[in-house]
C-alpha cells in the first residue's frame, strides 16, 4: 500500500513516515500543499494523510482541488483543532477521516488500514471467507480461527490482494505497491512471498486461496462468506 | 413601542403643559368676562330705574304716586324676569308691577334722598335676582313732599345663560385648538423621530442577521452614532477573528510538537515499555489541558460577543450527523433529527458546533443503534436541545462528576472524555444549564438549554 503524507512539521511527518513503513507502508512525503497535490496525481496513492494548516495551500484547498479532480483517494486529514467546526469543514470538503493532534501512531495506523479496506468497497471491519478471516485494523490473520503468523511484508501482500478479491493484480502493480523505489524489478521475490503465503495459508494444498494467471498476474481467489 | 418611548414622552409632557396653560387662560377670561356682564347688567337695571321715575305720576289727592303705563313692556307680564315696586316712607308699597305678583322683595334699609343701593337676592326656586333701588323726595302741588323708594329686580336667569354659553364656547373651541395642536406636535414628532424609528429597526435586523451593519444615510445627529457603532461591530468582530485565530495557532503550534514525539517515541530501545507507556500518558495530560484551556478560552470570548447573528441549529445538526456517519463507519446508528428551521441559537456558530458536536459523538460512541437529537422552545427567548441514545445509560453519579471533569482535569485518568464538561463550560458561558436524565430511547438524555432567538 502507498501512503502519502502531507505535513510540514518535519519531526512530525519523519516520525509519522518511519511508524508508516515499520508497518509495511510504501510512503511518499511532501511539505506542503502543492507538492501534496503533485504526488497525489503522479502517483495515486491509496491513502493520503492530510494536515489542515500547509504552507502553500491549505489543506483544505488540497482536498478541494483532489475532489475536483474526481479522485476518489481516501483522506484522513490531521489537525491540531480539537474544534467540530474543523472537523465538520474538513469531511464537507471531502476528506474521509480526521485525527486530533496529537494522536496514537497505533490509532493513526488502524485508521488507515480502515480507509483503505472502505475505499475498495468492504464495509465491514472484518473480511470473512469463511475458513479464513481477515482484520485489517488489527493485522490479523485466522486460518479455522487460529491465528496466522505472518510477517510484516507478507501481510501487506496478502491485504493487497485480498481487498481485491476476484481481481487479477499485475505483478509490476505489486512491486510498485509494496516495494521501495529503489527495489530491484527484475527479482523474483514476489513469487517467492507468494509461495510462502501459500504454504501458510494453505498447508494441505486443498484451499488454492492465491491463483497465478500466467503472464497477468495473481487473483485472491476466495469468495467471501455470505456472497456465494 | 413602548410605553415610555421618547415620543410618548414628549407628548404626554406636552398634553399637561397645554391643559396647565389653556385651563388658566379659561379660568382668566371667564373671571373678566363676568365683570363685564355684571357692569352692563347693573348698567341696564339703572336705565330701567330712571325710566321708572321718569313715567310716575302724583296723585295730588292722595300725596301719592301711581304709573299708569310701566316703562317696559316685560313688568305687565308675570315671570317675565322684571319686576318693579314702589314704596313710601313707611316702606308701604304704593305701586308694583304686574309682573312682581306673589313675589316679596327685601329692601336694604332706606336712606335719604337720593340713596342709592345696589344689591342681589337669592331664590328658594330659581336663579335670584339682581336688585337697584334709589330714594326721591317727590313734591306735590300743595307743597307736601313725601319720599318714595323705587326699586326694579331683574332675574338673573339671562345672566347665568350668557356666561354659560361662553364658558361653553371657550372651553370647546380651546379644547378644539389643543388637540389640533398636539395632533400637529405628534405629526412633527413622528418626522423628527423617525431616523431614531429606523435605526432601532437596523439594529433589531442585525441581531436577527438580516444585516450585518447599520446603513449610511442618516440626519447629520446620528451620522456620528451610526458610524461609531458600525465601527465598533467592525473592531469587535475583527477582534474576535484574531482572537481565535491566535488560538488556533496556538493550539496548532503546541500540539504539532506533541504529535511528533508521539510519533518518534522508539519502541523498545532504553526504554523499557512502562517507562514508555509513562510518557506516553503525560503527553497525553499535556494535550489534554491544553485542549482544555484553549476550549475555555474560545468559550469564554464567543459568549460575550457583539452583534453576533443568530444560528439555525438544524443544518448544523445535520452536518454534525453526516460528519459522525462518515467517522464512524461502522457503528450502524440511525440518527433522528427532529429540529424545526425556526429553532435558531443566539451566539456563536462555533460553540453550537462544539456543543452538539461533543454530544452526539458521545451518543455514537454509546448509543446501540439509536441516537434521536430533537430541540424546541423551552420558553421565549430559551430553547431546549435534547440529544438521545439507547446505550447503557449514564448514572447521575457519574454524570455530575463527567460534567466537572474539566475543572479537575489534573486528577483524571486517561481515556476518560472530557467532552460532557466541555459542553458544560460552553452552556454556562452562556448562561445556560446541562441537565442528564434517562431517555425514553433507553439510554442515556442530555438537555442544554441555551439563549435562542
Amino acid at each position: 500500500m502507498r501512503a502519502l503524507l502531507v505535513e510540514d512539521d518535519d519531526a512530525l511527518r519523519h516520525g509519522l513516515a518511519a511508524a508508516l513503513r515499520a508497518a509495511g507502508w510504501q510512503v511518499d512525503e511532501a511539505a506542503d500543499g502543492r507538492e501534496g497535490l503533485y504526488f497525489a496525481e503522479e502517483i495515486a496513492p491509496d491513502v493520503a494523510v492530510v494536515d489542515l494548516g500547509l504552507p502553500q495551500m491549505s489543506g483544505m484547498d488540497l482536498i478541494a482541488a483532489l475532489r475536483g479532480n474526481k479522485r476518489e483517494l481516501p483522506v484522513l486529514i490531521l489537525t491540531a483543532r480539537d474544534r467540530w467546526q474543523d472537523k465538520v469543514a474538513g469531511l464537507k470538503a471531502g476528506a474521509d477521516d480526521y485525527m486530533v493532534k496529537p494522536f496514537h501512531t497505533e490509532e493513526l495506523l488502524a485508521r488507515l488500514e480502515a480507509l483503505v479496506r472502505r475505499s475498495a468497497g468492504w464495509a465491514q471491519p472484518v473480511l470473512d471467507f469463511g475458513i479464513l478471516r481477515f482484520e485489517p485494523a488489527a493485522q490479523r490473520v485466522e486460518l479455522h480461527g487460529e491465528p496466522v503468523e505472518l510477517t510484516g511484508f507478507e501481510y501487506r501482500l496478502l491485504e493487497y490482494l485480498v481487498l481485491r478479491a476476484g481481481q487479477v493484480v499485475s505483478r509490476s502493480e505489486l512491486i510498485e505497491r509494496l516495494y521501495d523505489q529503489d527495489y530491484d524489478r527484475d527479482s523474483n521475490t514476489i513469487e517467492v512471498f507468494v509461495g510462502r503465503l501459500r504454504r501458510k495459508l494453505d498447508p494441505e494444498g486443498t484451499l488454492k486461496p492465491i491463483e497465478t494467471l500466467r503472464g497477468r498476474g495473481y487473483r485472491f481467489s476466495l469468495a467471501p462468506a455470505g456472497k456465494d | 413601542m413602548a410605553r415610555d418611548s421618547l415620543r410618548h414622552r414628549v407628548l404626554l409632557s406636552l398634553a399637561i403643559a397645554l391643559l396647565v396653560f389653556f385651563g388658566a387662560t379659561v379660568a382668566v377670561l371667564e373671571w373678566s368676562l363676568g365683570a363685564s356682564l355684571s357692569r352692563a347688567r347693573d348698567e341696564v337695571l339703572e336705565a330701567q330705574l330712571l325710566a321708572l321715575i321718569a313715567v310716575a305720576e302724583p296723585v295730588d289727592e292722595t300725596h301719592s304716586l301711581t304709573l299708569p303705563e310701566p316703562p317696559d313692556g316685560r313688568m305687565l307680564s308675570p315671570d317675565s324676569g322684571l319686576h318693579a315696586e314702589i314704596r313710601d316712607a313707611r316702606g308701604q308699597s304704593v305701586w308694583r308691577s304686574p309682573s312682581a305678583l306673589g313675589r316679596e322683595f327685601e329692601l336694604p334699609p332706606p336712606g335719604g334722598a337720593g340713596a342709592r343701593d345696589r344689591w342681589t337676592q337669592a331664590e328658594a326656586a330659581g336663579p335670584g335676582f339682581a336688585l337697584s333701588s334709589m330714594t326721591i323726595d317727590w313734591e306735590f302741588e300743595d307743597g307736601t313732599v313725601e319720599s318714595f323708594r323705587f326699586m326694579v329686580a331683574q332675574s338673573l336667569e339671562p345672566w347665568h345663560a350668557q356666561r354659560r354659553a361662553f364658558r361653553l364656547g371657550l372651553v370647546g373651541w380651546f379644547g378644539v385648538l389643543a388637540a389640533a395642536m398636539l395632533a400637529v406636535l405628534g405629526f412633527v414628532l413622528r418626522r423628527v423621530m423617525r431616523p431614531l424609528g429606523s435605526i432601532e429597526r437596523e439594529i433589531r435586523e442585525m441581531e436577527t442577521a438580516r444585516r450585518d451593519q447599520l446603513s449610511s444615510e442618516w440626519p447629520e445627529e446620528l451620522r456620528g452614532v451610526a458610524a461609531n457603532l458600525n465601527a465598533l461591530l467592525r473592531r469587535e468582530r475583527a477582534r474576535q477573528k484574531r482572537y481565535q485565530e491566535s488560538l488556533a495557532n496556538l493550539a496548532h503550534s503546541l500540539k504539532t510538537p506533541l504529535a511528533a514525539v508521539h510519533a518518534l517515541l522508539p519502541e523498545g530501545g532504553d526504554n523499557t515499555p512502562e517507562q514508555l507507556g509513562m510518557i506516553r500518558s503525560e503527553l497525553t495530560r499535556m494535550d489534554r489541558i491544553i485542549g482544555w484551556q484553549l476550549r475555555r478560552a474560545a468559550a469564554a470570548g464567543a459568549a460575550g460577543g457583539v452583534g453576533i447573528a443568530p444560528v439555525v441549529v438544524a443544518p448544523v445538526a445535520g452536518d454534525l450527523a453526516a460528519t459522525l456517519d462518515k467517522v464512524y463507519p461502522d457503528r450502524d446508528i440511525s440518527c433522528e433529527l427532529d429540529i424545526p428551521d425556526s429553532i435558531r441559537f443566539r451566539g456563536d456558530e462555533g460553540d453550537l458546533q462544539e456543543i452538539l458536536g461533543n454530544l452526539l459523538d458521545n451518543a455514537w460512541k454509546y448509543g446501540r443503534g439509536r441516537v434521536r437529537c430533537s430541540a424546541r422552545v423551552d420558553s421565549p427567548g430559551i430553547i431546549a436541545l435534547h440529544i438521545e441514545d439507547d446505550g447503557p445509560g449514564l448514572d447521575p453519579a457519574r454524570a455530575s462528576e463527567a460534567l466537572t471533569r474539566g475543572a479537575r482535569l489534573d486528577e483524571s485518568h486517561p481515556g476518560q472524555g472530557i467532552g460532557l464538561a466541555v459542553v458544560n463550560e460552553l452552556v454556562s458561558a452562556y448562561g445556560g444549564e446541562v441537565r442528564v436524565e434517562r431517555s425514553g430511547l433507553g439510554g442515556t438524555a442530555v438537555v442544554v438549554s441555551l439563549p435562542g432567538a
